[in-house]
């Protein structure tokens, strides 16, 4: 394996800044890779590509976390995107508990400020 | 040898630390060193005739070390694999491998926690996952709740409200 000059997550959070949702590639186990890491692990090989999603994707597991005494209500849910890769985010613009699995849902960008780095977070795919 | 032979080792002694919330200032080594202190004496067997150790807590870099160096012992075998709850499964299992290979001939598995005194935050180092703690999910709750909702999704509703004492 050649030295690495970028770590994913480096080369995960410039494509966030850009706007964009990467994940990887493998090509030898023809399957979508994600969290971002060096080896692939379906195969153990350190051939991934990266690619960058279009945005889409359906909710497949959703849930509502409570915070004793900070703040609001929120929701977690995890997303399968349509290339084949599942990430946790949440679902804004709704109430928290209005999230439903199966429900269609695209990208956006989340900057929470001062020095935290970006995250994807979705949107129902048609209010989009 | 191939593999574990069943039977070819036993668990002879069990006992628990004190639990809930303890006395002020008990740490997970205190209630470690009080859990085997219990069990030996369950054994009836003392602290001299332990030649294993097996232990694994958040609250301790090196609780293997830290246990031993309490009870004045040094173990011939030490094992603190970490795997969550799941480890002291592990820790039976990697026992019984030990005594039947020899490595040792009394285990003592040990697990001590004062979460219930301190509080989950300050009980285990908090870990950033960068692809999940921006989300702030509430570990290990979100993670069951997570998957409970594909239950609730892939059972038939009849069958998921029926189990959920809804109907």
């Amino acid at each position: 394996m050649e030295r690495l000059a970028e770590s994913p997550l480096a080369v995960y959070q410039a494509h966030l800044e850009r706007g964009e949702l990467a994940y990887q590639w493998s090509p030898e186990a023809q399957k979508a890779v994600f969290f971002p890491r060096v080896v692939c692990p379906f195969t153990g090989s350190d051939r991934l590509e990266w690619r960058v999603s279009a945005g889409l994707g359906t909710v497949y597991a959703t849930t509502v976390v409570h915070p004793a005494g900070e703040g609001p209500p929120y929701n977690v849910a995890l997303i399968d995107c349509d290339e084949g890769f599942r990430l946790m985010s949440r679902v804004e613009d709704l109430p928290p508990e209005a999230v439903r699995i199966g429900m269609r849902v695209r990208f956006r960008v989340h900057h929470p400020g001062g020095d935290e780095p970006l995250y994807p977070v979705f949107v129902p795919a048609e209010a989009a | 040898m191939e593999g574990l032979e069943r039977g070819s080792a036993a668990i002879v002694g069990v006992a628990e630390s004190d639990l809930g919330a303890v006395a002020s200032e008990m740490s997970p080594i205190d209630l470690m060193a009080q859990g085997v202190h219990r069990a030996l004496a369950d054994c009836g067997l003392r602290l001299r005739d332990v030649d294993g150790l097996l232990c694994a807590t958040a609250q301790s870099r090196t609780s293997g070390l830290a246990l031993a160096e309490y009870l004045g012992i040094s173990p011939a075998y030490v094992d603190t694999t970490i795997l969550g709850g799941s480890s002291f499964m592990f820790h039976v299992a990697h026992a019984q491998a030990a005594l039947a290979l020899g490595l040792c001939k009394v285990a003592v598995i040990a697990y001590g926690s004062t979460q219930r005194t301190i509080g989950r935050r300050h009980a285990s180092v908090r870990e950033y996952n960068p692809y999940e703690t921006p989300f702030r999910p509430f570990l290990p709750s979100t993670a069951y709740a997570l998957a409970a909702s594909r239950q609730g999704s892939n059972w038939r509703p009849s069958r998921w409200r029926r189990v959920n004492g809804l109907c």
